[in-house]
Order: C-alpha cells, then sequence, then structure tokens
C-alpha cells in the first residue's frame, strides 16, 4: 500500500515543481548547516580521540598560589618536569615535549619549522604509524645526544617533494645534523595540547632542546611551552597520583628556593588534565552554540515549510474529498500525506548531506586554528542517520499536524453538499501560530547574534593604543656568533640595525626585545617585580627591553616623564618606562614616577622615568607592563616607508652583509598579527551576521506566506470592505494591525525566552558577552518593520485595485 | 423638481487580456434622479453586474462620463471612489456579504467607522440602533451574522447599506439567497424604504420584483435596449 502512497505522491509533486524546489532547498539548506553543525559536535563531544587508551592519557599542569591567591596557571619548570619524568611508578609511559621552532639552515630559503623535542615514549603513547621509517627507539631516548629526525607526512610532502628516499636525507638546525629515521603517517592526528591548530613538522629528540645555560636547573623560572605528557596505569586514581606529584614538587620546590622572599608563600599544585580537555578547551560550548544557533534556524525553516505543506494540503482538498468518496479512511489520508512529504524530506536530507559536505571542507579550510581537530571532519555513519532521521521524524511531525488540520467530519459534509460550501482552510488559530512561532524563534536567534555581533565588531573596532601601519618585528638568529663575548656580539646587533637603517624602504629601526603585540599571548616574558626589597606590593609585568627609538616608533604616548635615552641604553641604566596598569598596581595611591621597584633577587632597584598609555591587545586583559633600556638580542622592530616591505631573502641579504651565519629567525608584522587576534571575532561577526540575516530572511518569507494565505482567504472580506468604502490605506492599516497582533506576542514571548536564557546563562564562566539593550530592541524593530512590509506586500493585490477585483475572485 | 443624483453619458467598459477584448458595457447613457426605483433587468452575461460595479465606483469605466450628484466621477483614485462610495452609495449584496468575525452592530457601523468625519461613538450607537429598529434587527445586534437565517442576514446588510444616508442604494439579486417569504419581506421593505424618498437602483432577474420598480431597464451585450420608460421619466 505505502508502495502506491510513494507512486501517487511522485506523480503528484511532478506537477509542482516550485513548491517541490522550495521546499527541497529552504530545508536542504538549513538542514545541511544543522548536520554540519552535528558532525562537528559529535567530533568535539563523542568520538575518542584517536590514541590508543585515550582516557589514560594526561598533560600535567601546575598552578601557582600565593596566599591561596592564583598566581600562575600552566607554568613549569625543566627540574620539576625532571623530577616527575622519574617517578615511573606513577605512569605507564611518560614524555617530555617542548613546543618550538627552528630554522632549516641546510636549505637554501631556511624555512623555519614548526619544531617539537620530544623524548622517545611521546610516539609509542599516542600509537603513531609511520609511512616511511619509525619513531625513536629508548637508545635515542633522554641524555643518549643522537641527533635524529621524524618528519610529518606533509612536510616530506611540501619540501622534499615525497622524495622517497627521504630517510637518508639530513636536516641541519642549530649547527647539528640531524639523520631523518621516520616520517609520520599521512593520517596521524597529532594532539594539540599547546596551540590549537598547530601541526608540527618536524619532532627532534629532548635532548636538543636549545635552552640557555642555567635555565634547565633553576628552579624559579617558569615555562609555558614545556609539558609532560603521562599515560596513567590502568586503574590508577587521578586525584590520588595528582597529589603524590603536587606533595612531591612542593617538596623539592621549598627546598631550592629557600631564601628567596618573592616565593616564601609559594603552593604549587600538579594536575592532571586529560588530553580530551586540554585539546578541547572552551570549543565544546562554541560548537554546541553554533548548533544551537543552526538548529534555531532550522526550526524557522521548519514553521515555513509547515506553511506550504498546510497551504498544499487547503489546495489539495477537492483531491482528499473524492479519496473520502472513494471510501479512504484517515490512515489512508494520512498515508498519501506522509508518503509525498517524506519524498520530500529525504530529498532535502540527501542534500543535507551534500551541503555538510561542502560546510566541512569549508570548516577544514577556515578554522583550523580556532576549533580543535576540525582536520578530523568527514562525512560518517552517525552523520548520515542523523540528516536521514531529522528528515523522516519531521516528515511524520508535518504530517500528522497537516492531517490535524484535515477535519475528517467536515470533509465528509463537504461530499455530502456535493461541494458547495467553502474550502478547506487552516484556521486562524495555526495561522497565528505559525506568525507566532516564526517570530518568537527569529526573535531569539537575532537577539542572540547580535549580541554576538556586537561584541565581536566591538573588539575588532578597539583602539589598540598605537598604529600597525607598516610595522614589523624582525627576530635574527646570530648562529654560532651567540657565543661570542659580549662586546662583540652587541656589535653585530648594532650592525644589523644599521644596514636596516640604511635600506630606503625602512623608516625607522628600534631595537627591541618585543613587538608591542605578540602573536601568542603566552610568549610574553615576564617575572615577579616588588615595591620594596623583598617585599612590599608583588606584581608579575611584561617586560620588554627598548632603546630609545621605541616609543616614538610605536607611538605610544606619554602620561607621565620621559622616553629613555641612548646613553641609558647603553649603560644599562636602572630606569624604566611603566604603563598605566603597572603604574596603578605600584603606586595606587600617588605618581608612581620616580618610585623604585626591585626585580626578583635583585638588590639594586629601578626607578620609573616614565609612565605611557595601556596597549589594548584584543582579547586580553590590561597587563601591567615595564620598559627598560637595554640591548638584549638581533630582535628589531621596523617601520616601512609607504609601501614598502622587505622580503625574508632581502632580510637576509642585509644579515649575511654584517655575517654569513646570520639568518632571519621570525619575522611578523603588527597588522597581520592584529589580524590573528581578531581572526575569532571576524568570524563570529560574519557568522552571526549571515545567521541573523538568514533567519530574518527566512522569517520573512514565512510570515509572507502565511499573510499571503491569509489575504487568498480575506480577500473576499476586504473586499466587501473596499465595497461599504474603506480606503485603501485603511485597509492596508487593518491588515498590519492584525499582522501585528501575533508579531508582538512572538516579540513577547522571544524576550521572555530571552531574559530566562540570559538569567541561565549569565554567572556561566564561559558567558563573556556583555548584553546590550539595542541587541533586544533592534531585533523588535526589525521584525516589526518586516512584519509591516510583508503585510503590505501580502495586501498590496487586495488594496492597490479597484474593489470589483477582491468581490469578483469569491 | 427632482435632484439628479447619477448621470452617466456613453460610459464603456472593456475587459482586455492578451488574446482578446469582450465588451462588457456599450456606451450607456442613464439618469437617476432622487426617489427613483430602477431595476435593471438582463440576461446572464449582459453586463448587469458591471453596470452596478461602475455605478457602485467598484469599478471604473473604460471611456463615458459619469457623474454623481453632479460631480464628476469618471476617473478617481481608489481612495476618492472609496470616500465617495462611502459617503453618496449603499450596496445591497445578494450574498448579503456580512463580516463574519464582526458582530451585527459593527457590520452596520462599519462604513460610519470609514467615514471620512467619523461620528463620536454615542453618534453611531444611535443611528446604528435606529437603522437596525428600522429594519427590525436590533435585538439581535449583538449576534453574529452566522447565528441569523438568511433574510435576518439581508436586513442586516440592508441597515448597513442605509447607515450613512447614501445618495443612492445599489442592489445587487437582493432576494437570488432567500425563500419566496423572505424574499417577498425584504423587496416590501426595499418599497417602503423608496417610498420614504430613498432612491434605489437594482439588478434583479426576476420579472416579478422587477415590476416593482417605477423604471426598468434591459441589458442586452452591454447596451439599454429599451429606453422608453426612462425616456418618459427624465422628460
Amino acid at each position: 500500500m505505502f508502495s502506491y502512497f510513494i507512486r501517487t505522491a511522485a506523480n503528484s509533486l511532478k506537477h509542482v515543481p516550485g513548491y517541490v524546489l522550495t521546499i527541497v532547498l529552504t530545508f536542504g539548506l538549513t538542514l545541511g548547516a544543522l548536520v554540519c553543525m552535528f558532525n562537528l559536535n559529535y567530533l568535539l563531544l563523542y568520538k575518542p580521540l584517536p590514541y590508543p587508551d585515550q582516557q589514560q592519557l594526561y598533560v600535567t599542569n601546575w598552578t601557582h598560589h600565593d596566599d591561596g591567591r592564583l598566581r600562575f596557571n600552566n607554568a613549569q619548570n625543566y627540574p620539576g618536569l625532571m623530577e616527575l619524568y622519574q617517578q615511573t611508578d606513577q605512569f605507564e609511559q611518560r614524555a617530555f615535549i617542548k613546543y618550538s621552532e627552528a630554522v632549516l639552515t641546510n636549505d637554501d630559503a631556511k624555512p623555519k619549522l614548526k619544531a617539537n623535542f620530544i623524548t622517545p615514549d611521546y610516539f609509542s603513547m599516542l600509537g603513531t604509524q609511520y609511512v616511511l621509517g619509525r619513531g625513536f627507539s629508548a637508545e635515542e631516548g633522554l641524555h643518549s645526544k643522537v641527533p635524529v629526525a621524524v618528519i610529518s607526512y606533509q612536510l616530506w610532502q611540501d619540501l622534499y617533494k615525497g622524495k622517497p628516499d627521504i630517510l637518508s636525507e639530513k636536516m641541519m638546525f642549530n649547527g647539528t645534523s640531524f639523520n631523518i629515521v621516520g616520517v609520520t603517517a599521512r593520517n596521524f592526528v597529532e594532539p594539540q595540547l599547546h596551540e590549537t591548530g598547530r601541526n608540527t613538522q618536524v619532532w627532534l629528540p629532548w635532548d636538543f632542546n636549545p635552552l640557555p645555560p642555567g635555565d634547565d636547573t633553576a628552579w624559579g623560572m617558569f615555562f609555558i611551552e614545556i609539558y609532560l605528557v603521562a599515560k596513567l596505569n590502568e586503574g590508577q586514581s587521578v586525584s590520588q597520583t595528582e597529589h603524590n606529584l603536587s606533595t612531591l614538587i612542593n617538596k623539592r620546590f621549598r627546598e631550592e628556593v629557600t631564601g628567596v622572599p618573592y616565593f616564601d608563600s609559594r603552593k604549587i599544585a600538579v594536575s592532571l588534565r586529560s588530553f580530551e580537555n586540554v585539546i578541547m578547551g572552551d570549543s565544546r560550548s562554541r560548537a554546541l552554540l553554533m548548533f544551537a544557533g543552526v538548529l534555531v534556524l532550522v526550526l524557522i525553516a521548519a514553521v515555513n515549510i509547515i506553511n506550504l505543506i498546510l497551504a498544499r494540503a487547503a489546495n489539495n482538498h477537492r483531491k482528499i474529498v473524492i479519496q473520502i468518496a472513494l471510501g479512504a479512511k484517515r490512515q489512508h489520508i494520512f498515508g498519501v500525506i506522509f508518503a509525498e512529504i517524506l519524498m520530500l524530506m529525504l530529498a532535502a536530507s540527501t542534500l543535507a548531506i551534500v551541503i555538510a559536505h561542502l560546510g566541512n571542507t569549508l570548516l577544514i579550510s577556515v578554522a583550523q586554528t580556532q576549533l580543535p581537530r576540525v582536520a578530523e571532519l568527514s562525512l560518517n555513519l552517525p552523520t548520515v542517520l542523523f540528516s536521514w532521521t531529522i528528515g523522516i521524524v519531521l516528515a511524520a511531525i508535518f504530517s500528522l499536524i497537516t492531517t490535524s488540520q484535515l477535519n475528517y467530519r467536515e470533509l465528509n459534509k463537504t461530499l455530502q453538499a456535493s461541494g458547495k460550501g467553502a474550502g478547506l482552510q487552516i484556521s486562524s488559530r495555526i495561522r497565528n501560530l505559525l506568525i507566532i512561532s516564526q517570530v518568537t524563534l527569529c526573535g531569539v536567534l537575532i537577539s542572540c547574534n547580535l549580541q554576538v555581533f556586537s561584541s565581536a565588531v566591538k573588539a575588532i573596532q578597539a583602539p589598540l593604543g598605537f598604529t600597525t601601519e607598516s610595522k614589523t618585528f624582525l627576530d635574527f638568529d646570530l648562529g654560532e656568533l651567540v657565543m661570542a663575548p659580549a662586546e662583540e656580539r652587541r656589535n653585530y646587533i648594532e650592525a644589523i640595525a644599521r644596514q636596516l637603517e640604511q635600506h630606503n624602504a625602512i623608516e625607522k629601526v628600534s631595537l627591541a626585545s618585543n613587538a608591542p603585540m605578540a602573536r601568542t599571548v603566552n610568549i610574553e616574558w615576564t617575572t615577579a617585580v616588588t615595591s620594596e626589597l623583598g617585599g612590599g606590593i608583588s606584581i608579575g609585568p611584561g617586560i620588554g627591553t627598548i632603546d630609545e627609538n621605541y616609543m616614538p616608533l610605536v607611538g605610544l604616548s606619554f602620561i607621565a616623564g620621559r622616553n629613555v635615552t641612548a646613553e641609558e641604553v647603553t649603560a644599562r641604566d636602572k630606569v624604566a618606562v611603566i604603563n598605566e596598569t603597572m603604574a596603578q598596581m605600584l603606586s595606587p595611591d600617588s605618581s608612581a614616577l620616580g618610585k623604585p621597584f626591585y626585580f626578583n633577587n635583585q638588590s639594586v632597584p629601578y626607578h620609573v622615568v616614565g609612565i605611557v598609555k595601556d596597549l589594548t591587545i584584543p582579547n586580553q586583559l590590561n597587563m601591567p607592563r615595564i620598559y627598560v633600556p637595554m640591548l638584549r638580542g638581533a630582535t628589531y622592530l621596523v617601520s616601512y616607508k609607504p609601501n614598502q616591505q622587505l622580503s625574508a631573502a632581502q632580510l637576509n641579504q642585509l644579515a649575511a652583509q654584517v655575517s654569513s651565519q646570520i639568518y632571519l629567525y621570525d619575522m611578523y608584522s603588527m597588522n597581520d598579527v592584529h589580524q590573528l587576534k581578531i581572526s575569532m571575532d571576524k568570524i563570529s561577526a560574519w557568522v552571526t551576521a549571515i545567521l541573523g540575516l538568514l533567519s530574518l530572511f527566512l522569517a520573512a518569507v514565512g510570515v509572507y506566506g502565511v499573510l499571503s494565505y491569509s489575504m487568498t482567504l480575506r480577500k473576499f472580506e476586504l473586499g466587501i470592505r473596499l465595497a461599504i468604502g474603506a480606503t485603501p490605506k485603511r485597509i492596508m492599516t487593518l491588515v498590519c494591525k492584525d499582522t501585528m497582533v501575533p508579531v508582538l506576542i512572538g516579540l513577547t514571548c522571544s524576550t521572555a525566552l530571552l531574559l530566562a536564557l540570559l538569567s541561565y546563562v549569565k554567572n556561566k564562566p564561559w558567558f563573556t558577552v556583555s548584553v546590550e539593550l539595542s541587541s533586544f530592541i533592534i531585533p523588535v524593530g526589525l521584525i516589526c518593520t518586516i512584519a509591516i512590509a510583508t503585510a503590505i506586500l501580502a495586501v498590496w493585490g487586495v488594496a492597490s485595485k479597484p474593489a470589483i477585483h477582491s468581490l469578483r475572485s469569491n | 423638481m427632482r435632484e439628479l443624483k447619477i448621470k452617466m453619458a456613453g460610459i464603456t467598459k472593456i475587459f482586455s487580456t492578451d488574446e482578446m477584448d469582450t465588451h462588457a458595457l456599450r456606451g450607456i447613457d442613464l439618469e437617476i434622479y432622487s426617489g427613483d426605483f430602477v431595476s435593471i433587468c438582463g440576461p446572464s452575461g449582459c453586463g448587469k453586474s458591471t453596470l452596478l460595479s461602475i455605478l457602485g465606483l467598484l469599478d471604473m469605466p473604460s471611456n463615458g462620463q459619469y457623474l454623481i450628484e453632479d460631480k464628476d466621477v469618471s476617473r478617481l483614485s481608489l481612495t476618492e471612489a472609496a470616500e465617495i462610495r462611502n459617503a453618496k452609495i449603499g450596496f445591497i449584496f445578494q450574498s448579503f456579504n456580512l463580516i463574519d468575525e464582526l458582530s451585527v452592530f459593527d457590520n452596520v457601523a462599519l462604513p460610519l467607522r470609514y467615514a471620512q468625519q467619523a461620528p463620536k461613538q454615542d453618534e453611531i450607537e444611535k443611528r446604528v440602533m435606529q437603522c437596525l429598529e428600522k429594519v427590525d434587527m436590533a435585538h439581535r445586534a449583538k449576534h453574529k451574522p452566522n447565528q441569523l437565517s438568511g433574510g435576518q442576514q439581508q436586513r442586516v446588510a440592508i441597515a448597513r447599506a442605509l447607515i450613512a444616508n447614501p445618495a443612492i442604494l445599489l442592489v445587487d439579486e437582493p432576494t437570488g439567497n432567500l425563500d419566496s417569504k423572505n424574499g417577498d419581506a425584504v423587496m416590501a421593505m426595499l418599497m417602503q424604504l423608496n417610498k420614504e424618498g430613498t432612491t434605489l437602483c437594482m439588478v434583479t432577474h426576476d420579472p416579478r420584483y422587477a415590476e416593482m420598480a417605477n423604471r426598468k431597464l434591459h441589458l442586452l451585450d452591454g447596451q439599454i435596449t429599451d429606453k422608453a420608460g426612462i425616456l418618459a421619466e427624465a422628460s
């Protein structure tokens, strides 16, 4: 019987290609977006990480507290990690990782590669497969000093063009030649523990991690790019392990820092964060929010489709009546309707799968640095099943709604009355309900989108406190010259500066340890300072070494005091320029100008000679900053002349004029960094704008559909009103007023829903959006305008023609 | 001397489609004076309804001149037409055409609410109740149209047509949807109104009711074929 229904439905749908296309496209596109979001959420929420025993994999994380107050999170030191590494009874396997970068010096282009320094267990812990060769063996472990390298499949393809004898190649980093012993498999997924979207290109043994002398034994120096990853023994208690490790670290730390007042009240808690939590971060809530946003869009589309289906059922009432005359029962009528809707929904679901696939491709190309595991996105069975299940369930719901509108008894009466009397109509209650639901959903979605949009736009447009235009940060590697005596090294650094200054493309050069805006938030150099020797106010500011050119080049304005001088830079005088936040922390009650402060373990204070305005770094809280006059390394901030820029090759040529050992290690423009920092805001702004406009459009189409149908039903009534003297304006006003009743009810519902939602989320830690009244008011204005416009459009056919047109069409 | 309420000269109405033009009215000349009761008869498709639509400003003529109380209404905007319809013309339709959602009272009050100078509410109430009393429907003021019989609905429609004191009452097959008893009652009511001075122009198929008019027009293929009565009256 059902196959008969399907055949009948297919025949019937052939005659209404516009109807079929509208439903399949509207629903296919919106459901496609939902399926894509489902796919993403399935990956982030349910799909296990692709590592054996992934639930046993953890990363150590040190949290620092002073007198119970949180000081730092995720800052670890080398000797402490080494202590933990040696606790073999606590772990089944463990490995070090340091996320770093290294310049491949035996390649002419001297590319900088994303390099990880690791110990051998890292690969075995992840169950790594290789397309060629192997991982590091136990003999290449800690303190073995065997120079071997494993490269990623992508690097093998990109740099070595898939060379088959790659294992005979060598790679030169920091003066050491490494034998390539393995290429990871194409499908190897690296756990992105340090930074989302960072794909390591080469893995090198931990022993070759280039560290300044003493860093590996300093208990008072903490780093954020080093990790100990571990696989716990099966069934081992996480909390017990954390307790054991914390006790050990605190005991050893206390022994090592005795006599350092700064650390007197320091407590370190070692926690074990699962790979899953570290990799996912807060992405799950973001992905869920996106899913919710698209779900509302699908609901709006669903309401539109219900309206279209109901209107078609109303148009088909005669056919239904004939079927009843021939003995069709209620379930037969349901079957006919269900078969037709099911065909439409399955077509839409199939289109949705195609759209979802395109969405996956888009996400993989644009969102790898914003969302974890995006590279793993692919269509899978759960996604396909989800799409078809949604299609089938909605087909059943739509059919039930449509059948509920068909009053079987009334249809029988129509039959008995020989077809005379009014045709089947969608009740005004249902029509109003459709408008109310459209407006409610649209109101909620637009308001939420507007909140996020406005917050993102604010972040994008926020003034930085300096101009990023034409400014680039350059970092040169001195190679072996780094071991030269300080004076000689300084000469090289100054010689590079002179080369840069003399170049026609460059306007200004400053020797500075940091760019005003670092590429990631995590690479600020920070250390503790106190307002008094060994006590007083303790602050953890960002530190930068600068010369006299830095402030004018960056364009930071002085609130008080002066800039550092060339003499102070040469003499490394104990003076400093600080920012507003630092000044406020150092001297809350009076001007900080002239005030002293002490670096950790130093008895001679620095004195504040100038206070500059804060820099505003997008999505980062203002931090205290200290700028001290000093030449520290071959790092430069340059300002190019208009429309000028130097390539890495040109800069390497300049460096080569100073010494053949010097080459460019890193280079990034402030504009690029700014764009990178606001990239998530830009994506948010685009996504929310598109979602908002799409929902507005769908709601407008939906409301128009309902109103247009209402106008068909009301045409004669409006004709009567025109006949007895109502002007076209009055008719339009009447229809607008009638339309506004369900619209206002819908807006009230959406406001109530939004307030309920707000009261639920406002205290959640992840809720960082500042709520603005305009985000409530603008959707009301927009929806009212759209409703009035669609009402006028719908009634135009009646009001703009002589009354006889409306009366005649009865 | 009786006042000239309606004057039509050379009125034509052509309905055009891509394929053909249909001449619904071909040069209608017509004068209606105050107190007239004009009936328009003719076979189906002769143009009766079109003539009534143009008389009631529900539609505009293709050519010719149309005056209501000496005002040229041949070429009006939709808004102007609506205002004149409201002030000067009352309609009675075959299918009553009451608005189901409104009560009897509100249906009757509707033309007053659409008036350019809408009376105050108490004035509206007074006039509506007077009209409903005139058609003996005051006791049904709060009812909805679907709670009334066909005859009662037509009486309410008459009350609505009278409420704004129109210059002329246009009546389209007033008994078409009624049984003979109710039809006779409605016609008696219309005769009474005419006797009291209301000008009436009625389209009907029923020769019995057409005979009740003091002037009878016959339409055939969009033309008035027998003007004898009119000429006699006009002179």
